[in-house]
């Protein structure tokens, strides 16, 4: 995992709750959602809330989420293709 | 079979004369209540009673009086005012008898409808006033918001463009009495049934509501319904699976729905469709689904258009499915008949959660005692880990408040449970702690999705449905003592339930307290 995945996963963890879990429990390749780490349709919607408080990046609708959140290694890629709004990320 | 005394409803258009007359027009959009809730529950209480008294008052909600139940939370001395135990309260001691809140998400209303004729026919109660009742502030908008669950334009239930649904309040009265008190219509069946699939989401293919409108259907006797009375939310997954249901179960019945117009009011919607549907029954006539301008979901069934139609006689299937994976029916018709079913509930086992560790009784008599690896502070419980109750870490674990892993961890500890098994919380405090922290997140203007189902008294039930696989009914109690508590849980024995795990569950402020009982006939 790189850098910028390591501090991705980090905020999924501590934004979505993952209790008792750290960044190197987290396959950077592996799906986020259903069979990999589990995570369901409530967890997408609140994926979606921290990728736009971290990152200044809208996930318009949940159609776009599902591509963008297929994996940390995925989302990583999303987010920095994406132009930096009033980012206020860390 | 219980009889329907009486009926009553208050909606923005007015009494239910008047709002049968607005679903009649077809088409239009929710308003809220004016006025203070407990006023509105208690003119509406009085229209449906007509002069009689209740014996018992029992209210369906999800929140009852929203905004005091807040103000409370935010108070030092947090007593639960506002709350569904205190407003069930406040009317029974108007009538000056008993009154307790039935709650199962947004389908709050047939089940608390299932526990006032279960009641009735166990000789237990001989006048119950059923009420629905919920205020809906922006704790719920911002929630729903949140969880991309609202339609911008209108409520279109089962509209091929629908997209959400649309919020609005309704307060609601139905007069259950025993058969032999005067004539019809009749209570004819009930029923309560799990997904124990996704929290907030149905089962795609509507086989969760399936079985239990199979069960309220074979309760009622009836096989083809004249009408189904739908849930019809607005929102694409809701619209689509209930519909698959309705094809599955009774796919010659014409289907309407009412929320396009009224709104969805959260967990008084089912007493008010009770209402509704007792009108309908009456004149024969029904309004079609409000809004609905092209038919497109997953099901093939009988959409009826905007406007009123005649009804063919018979039976009418109302349906309501809730977070949690929640369902319930009731079935109204003209027979009375099916006695009680008599039989002997035992306590086979319980379970006890304490600070340090947790105690059990199991079913074979062997008492067991065990520390928690990470135990709680004094007198409140530790944070029930996922490696600390299941034995391994779950991604989805950490969301839930500690009431919901208080449930799994009981559930667990009397396991494993029967499939088709009830599972009853009895809780006053419910989800205050997540209300808090949601309440906040409101006020801030930073609501997080994935708090929001868990500020319902019932989630807990709906998380251990779905990780302890148990599809029988499901709702909590609010307000009532442990030996009716009791009672209510030998009626869903009665009702062939094999089996009910009835949980105490207080874990919000210290002392918590965490208990559970596992009965069977």
């Amino acid at each position: 995992m790189n850098e910028s995945q390591q501090r991705l996963a980090q905020h999924i963890i501590s934004g979505l709750n993952l209790e008792d879990l750290t960044p190197a429990d987290i396959d950077p390749q592996a799906p986020l959602f259903g069979e990999g780490l589990g995570l369901d349709s409530i967890d997408a919607l609140e994926l979606a809330v921290i990728v736009e408080r971290q990152y200044g990046v809208r996930i318009p609708n949940m159609d776009i989420g599902k591509q963008a959140f297929a994996s940390v290694a995925a989302l990583d890629t999303f987010i920095r293709a994406q132009p930096p709004k009033s980012a206020s990320a860390t | 079979m219980p009889r329907i005394a009486g009926s009553a409803l208050l909606s923005a258009r007015g009494n239910l004369k008047n709002t049968l007359a607005a679903l009649d027009g077809g088409h239009g959009d929710p308003a809220p209540l004016v006025g203070d809730l407990l006023t509105l529950v208690l003119a509406t209480a009085r229209e449906a009673l007509n002069g009689q008294t209740p014996d018992q008052v029992i209210l369906a909600t999800t929140k009852a009086d929203l905004p005091r139940w807040r103000a409370d939370l935010r108070s030092s001395t947090c007593l639960g005012t506002g709350g569904p135990a205190w407003l069930a309260d406040q009317v029974a001691a108007h009538f000056s008898c008993s009154g307790f809140a039935v709650s199962g998400a947004c389908a709050s209303g047939p089940l608390a409808i299932g526990v006032a004729a279960r009641g009735v026919l166990a000789g237990r109660w001989r006048r119950v006033l059923v009420l629905g009742a919920d205020r809906i502030d922006d704790f719920i908008t911002e929630g729903f918001t949140a969880l991309r669950a609202l339609d911008p334009a209108r409520g279109r239930p089962f509209d091929a463009e629908r997209a959400g649904l649309r919020l609005g309040e309704l307060v609601s009265a139905v007069v259950l009495e025993p058969a032999d008190q005067g004539p019809g219509p009749f209570l004819q069946g009930w029923a309560g049934g799990m997904d124990a699939n996704h929290l907030t989401g149905p089962t795609r293919d509507g086989s969760g509501l399936a079985r239990t409108l199979n069960s309220a259907l074979r309760r009622a006797a009836v096989t083809r319904p004249a009408l189904v009375i739908a849930h019809g939310t607005g929102t694409r997954y809701n619209d689509d699976s209930e519909s698959l249901a309705y094809v599955a179960v009774c796919p010659d019945t014409p289907v309407t729905a009412f929320k396009g117009l009224l709104g969805h009011s959260l967990g008084a919607c089912g007493v008010a469709e009770l209402a509704l549907a007792t009108a309908i029954h009456a004149r024969a006539r029904t309004p079609g689904c409000a809004n609905l301008q092209r038919a497109g979901c997953a099901g093939a069934i009988t959409l009826l258009t905007p406007g009123t139609h005649a009804l063919a006689r018979g039976p009418l299937l109302l349906a309501n499915a809730g977070f949690g994976g929640i369902n319930g029916a009731v079935v109204l018709g003209d027979v009375a008949a099916t006695p009680r079913r008599n039989l002997t509930p035992r306590r086979v086992a319980w379970a006890r959660l304490l600070a340090h560790g947790w105690q059990r009784q199991r079913a074979d008599g062997i008492h067991e005692d065990a520390p928690w690896s990470e135990p709680g502070d004094g007198d409140t419980l530790p944070r029930l880990s996922a490696r600390c109750v299941l034995g391994r870490v779950e991604a989805t674990w950490g969301r839930m408040d500690l009431p919901c892993r208080a449930l799994v961890a009981l559930g667990q500890l009397l396991g494993p449970l029967p499939a088709d098994c009830a599972i009853v919380l009895a809780t006053t405090s419910g989800s205050a702690s997540s209300d808090r922290l949601h309440d906040q997140a409101v006020r801030a203007g930073a609501v997080d999705p994935q708090r929001f189902p868990y500020t319902l008294p019932t989630t807990p039930i709906g998380e251990a449905s779905i990780r302890l696989a148990v599809r029988g009914p499901g709702f909590s109690i609010h307000g009532a003592d442990d030996v009716l508590v009791r009672a209510l849980a030998e009626d869903l024995l009665a009702d062939d339930v094999p089996g009910v795990l009835i949980a105490w569950i207080e874990a919000d402020r210290a002392p918590h307290s965490a208990y559970a009982e596992w009965w069977t006939s």
